[in-house]
């Protein structure tokens, strides 16, 4: 049986158990059964081949106990912070750590609390008939974290969802909601790690009203048997800011749909992303800054360093609707190739309706500049390590940007190890 | 700026859209292997060409036209279009004072260098009406040093060896939609063969007219620059007015062998349809050229006409050391269309290539660049650099760029950089204050903008090219 079919039966078996049966969920799977997994021939999947993930025999039904010494050993689940725990795409109660539950703030199980704001903003930016993952996701995510910050709230302790999967073939479809009212602030992470085969499935919709502020790091450290498809949509009112850092260190197969619409004036909008592909890893990310309204700000910077057999793939957008005038927008993805059998497809793309606007984009692909390993040769720093500096600084335009000082030093150590 | 301004004055017209009543030998509207048979027989194809046509014409029955372009036009119904039409007089003169006299005074009107005086410019012309080529000039000379410059029908009767050696090796049938359907109808175009180590003295060229009406012309040129030889290539189009829109599916192909180089320059000025966006061309073209070892290609383009525009200029760089290089201009103005770029595929070692393309959108009009820069394992040390600048005046116009990049090389550098903008009122403010007027103020921004471009063409042709871009824009002040 292939994964369409298998899937539309598990749906059929288990959608009375699902909870909080949205209508979204029927029509998803309407949506499902009618696209199907995207294909090679879908412009946005030209170079992103799913075979893996089609042919992989998985299942939703996948179960496995969680194990507190594993918990232990991820370093993320002792940070200062809010801690969700997703486990094989349940909301494992008993091991998240809400610490400062306040009347304007509400951390829960998305699917598991009443909260008005769900009936609003569920399924509204991340449509499931844009695509086979995110109607896959509709119908079938059971878990997942809802963040709602009231007007002028702020979270005083960031947000880390710590999706940990580890059932032999498990599909773990997970949903996340965050909405700030106006003028609120929050950091929310969503971290990824896992064990043997597995597939995460992820949909997160953020809606970011007027002044409000979040950071979101998307950090995936998951084993080399890992596959995850991950899709974030962003609405951002005016004066709102979005810093996002999607750093992919880990997995066999990953692709990061990052989006936003910057619906207002007066917005700012950072894409940052680092990937690290080695073995015969494959990280794909693909992002939209989709600019509908005047005089916003957006700003991207992606990096890759590749090795070995992995293969990069970066498909960085740029739309600028006829009505956004005064647009400034910039976009760079920088590559470098490490071997003869690691390879990159850029694509930066500009769009542009409006005349009166500031855009560019630069792509460069390339390797460590000998001369620079020549100067600091000459002041008594060997080869190896040479690399290493240059590699790691490269690297570190991004990771400095992480705003939290626990994330940064630990995104930091990984690469270090990463890069040996 | 207000709207008005730029709706009231945009545009200068199409200077070259008259048509001229010559005597025309013409298929009925249509396509089928009968007519394909036809063209041949027309052109007294020997059997190999036959064969490939009939080839050409089965494969392109099983393809579909193109959709992943960013450019929108109602379906073409290819069965009702000419495939064939040419002046009825015989064609081949032996002087220039047979030239149907009415078939001159069109060349005039678009002032070519076709005639005698024009030795200075030193141009020696192809000129092609509709689809058949009416007369090549200074052959004579040419073929004291061995350069072989005639139409590809009589280089295919002549030269068969040649034609049936290198048409196809570099644009295949089976490439895309409309190779495939240029190569099973073409009926002229132009061939060049520069012998080994010969430096062509002068610039070759060619001029294509589409004059009948509801004719699709397709027309196929194939350029040999043999070891160490050198060639500079011209092509100029135009198009009368009409009402409905035309096809041109053209394939050019450049082959340069070891040591040689092959720069090869087009002004298209194509009908590129009213104001509203009725009529004008479309023109799908594949242009394709492969470098041996030491070789160099150079494109250069100069887009103002045509209102779609389906382009992409490429260049194998197969050869070690060789060098691809695309400049192009594309201008679009009302409801003009272009998608327009090119590719570079880096085979060989130490291989360079560069992109410089600068897009001027008005109007309403989209103006779109999509380029490859592939580089293969084995093309250690490949360089690449693209520049891809658009400019935009008024607020109906798009600019798109789709670049992509397509690296498995660890020793490549590839380089990439866009940028838009728009023409900035304290530019023009400041030329006003010295007396220049807005629209001359546009011209000489325009034109320093484009001057990387332009610097590349051959000289008459950038006096040209300059000119065609004032006209274009005329009016068109954002």
């Amino acid at each position: 049986m292939d994964l369409k079919t298998q899937i539309i039966s598990e749906y059929n078996e288990s959608s009375k158990a699902l909870k909080n049966g949205f209508v979204q969920r029927t029509e998803a799977i309407t949506d499902f059964e009618r696209t199907g997994f995207p294909t090679k021939k879908n412009e946005d999947w030209r170079f992103t081949n799913i075979n893996a993930i089609v042919n992989g025999n998985f299942t939703s039904k996948a179960k496995s106990v969680l194990d507190a010494k594993y918990l232990d050993s991820i370093p993320e689940y002792n940070f200062d912070a809010n801690i969700v725990l997703i486990h094989n795409g349940n909301y494992s109660k008993e091991f998240s750590k809400i610490k400062n539950p306040d009347k304007n703030i509400t951390i829960a199980n998305l699917f598991d609390t009443k909260d008005e704001i769900i009936r609003q903003y569920f399924g509204k930016y991340a449509l499931s008939s844009e695509g086979g993952f995110t109607a896959l996701n509709t119908s079938m995510a059971n878990a997942g974290t809802l963040v709602h910050i009231k007007k002028n709230a702020s979270l005083e302790k960031p947000l880390i969802i710590l999706n940990i999967t580890d059932a032999p073939d498990c599909i773990a479809n997970i949903r996340n909601l965050i909405v700030l009212e106006s003028s609120a602030k929050a950091e929310v992470s969503e971290i990824y790690y896992s064990k043997g085969k597995n597939f995460s499935n992820t949909v997160t919709e953020i809606i970011l009203n007027e002044n409000s502020e979040l950071h979101y790091n998307k950090i995936q450290n998951s084993g080399s048997d890992a596959y995850h498809v991950g899709t974030t949509r962003v609405m951002q009112e005016k004066h709102s800011r979005l810093f996002s850092n999607t750093i992919t260190l880990g997995g066999s197969f990953t692709r990061n749909n990052l989006d936003s619409l910057i619906n207002g004036e007066g917005i700012d909008c950072y894409f940052r992303g680092l990937y690290l592909v080695k073995d015969d890893q494959f990280i794909d990310n693909h992002t939209l800054a989709d600019h509908a309204k005047p005089g916003s700000h957006s700003n991207e910077l992606y990096r890759g360093i590749l090795d070995e057999s992995g293969s990069a793939v970066f498909n960085g957008k740029i739309m600028v609707r006829q009505d956004a005038q005064k647009t400034n927008a910039y976009q760079t993805n920088n590559n470098i190739l490490l071997s003869n059998d690691c390879s990159v497809n850029s694509k930066p793309q500009l769009e542009i309706f409006a005349d009166d606007v500031k855009c560019s984009h630069g792509a460069t692909t390339g390797q460590i500049d000998e001369e620079e390993i020549f100067y600091l040769k000459s002041r008594g720093i060997g080869e190896q390590r040479a690399r290493k500096m240059l590699l790691s600084a490269f690297a570190h335009s991004v990771i400095d940007e992480i705003k939290n000082e626990e994330i940064k030093a630990l995104v930091s150590k990984t690469l270090d190890e990463k890069l040996g | 700026m207000s709207e008005d301004i730029i709706l009231d004055k945009i545009a200068g017209d199409y200077e070259w859209g008259f048509s001229t009543d010559i005597d025309m030998d013409t298929l009925p509207k249509g396509l089928n292997e009968d007519v394909v048979k036809f063209i041949s027989k027309k052109k007294n194809d020997p059997t190999f060409m036959l064969e490939w046509r009939l080839k050409a014409y089965k494969h392109w029955l099983t393809l579909e036209e193109p959709q992943w372009a960013n450019i929108h036009h109602p379906p073409i119904d290819y069965q009702d279009a000419i495939y064939y039409a040419a002046p009825r007089k015989e064609n081949k003169l032996n002087s220039l004072e047979d030239l149907d006299p009415k078939i001159k005074e069109t060349y005039e009107k678009l002032g070519i260098p076709l005639v005698e005086q024009q030795f200075l410019a030193g141009v020696a012309v192809d000129a092609v009406m509709d689809s058949v080529s009416v007369v090549t000039t200074y052959r004579e000379k040419l073929s004291d040093l061995g350069i072989i410059f005639c139409s590809i029908s009589e280089a295919i009767k002549e030269h068969p060896e040649l034609v049936k050696k290198y048409l196809g090796s570099v644009v295949p049938y089976s490439d895309n939609f409309f190779a495939a359907l240029n190569s099973a109808v073409f009926s002229d175009g132009s061939f060049v063969y520069i012998p080994k180590g010969v430096r062509c003295p002068m610039e070759l060229s060619t001029y294509f007219r589409i004059n009948a009406a509801n004719t699709g012309q397709f027309e196929r040129t194939l350029i040999i620059a043999d070891e160490g030889a050198y060639v500079s290539y011209l092509e100029g189009c135009t198009a009368p007015m009409r009402d409905e829109n035309q096809l041109h599916a053209a394939v050019v192909e450049l082959i340069a062998l070891d040591n040689a180089e092959i720069k090869y320059s087009t002004v298209q000025n194509w009908y590129p349809g009213d104001k509203n966006g009725k009529g004008g061309i479309y023109n799908f073209v594949t242009k394709r050229g492969i470098c041996g070892e030491n070789a160099k290609i150079s494109w250069t383009q100069v887009e103002t006409g045509s209102s779609i525009t389906w382009k992409y200029p490429s260049v194998i760089l197969k050869g070690d050391n060789s060098i691809g290089e695309f400049y192009s201009v594309a201008l679009t103005n009302n409801y003009q269309q272009a998608d327009t770029g090119t590719k570079m595929i880096h085979l060989g070692k130490n291989t360079k290539s560069r992109i410089v393309s600068k897009g001027i959108s008005a109007g309403h009009s989209q103006n779109s660049y999509r380029g490859l820069v592939r580089v293969g394992k084995s093309a250690d040390n490949a360089r690449n650099y693209s520049q891809c600048d658009s400019l935009l005046m008024g607020d109906r116009c798009g600019a798109h760029t789709f670049p992509y990049f397509d690296i498995k090389n660890k020793n490549a550098t590839v380089e990439h950089e866009a940028t838009t903008s728009k023409i900035g009122e304290d530019i023009i403010f400041y030329c006003g204050q010295r007396g220049i007027s807005e629209e001359d103020a546009v011209a000489l921004i325009v034109n320093g903008y484009a001057k990387e471009v332009l610097n590349q063409l051959p000289m008459e042709f950038a006096v040209e090219a300059q000119k065609l871009l004032a006209i274009s824009l005329e009016g068109s002040v954002g």
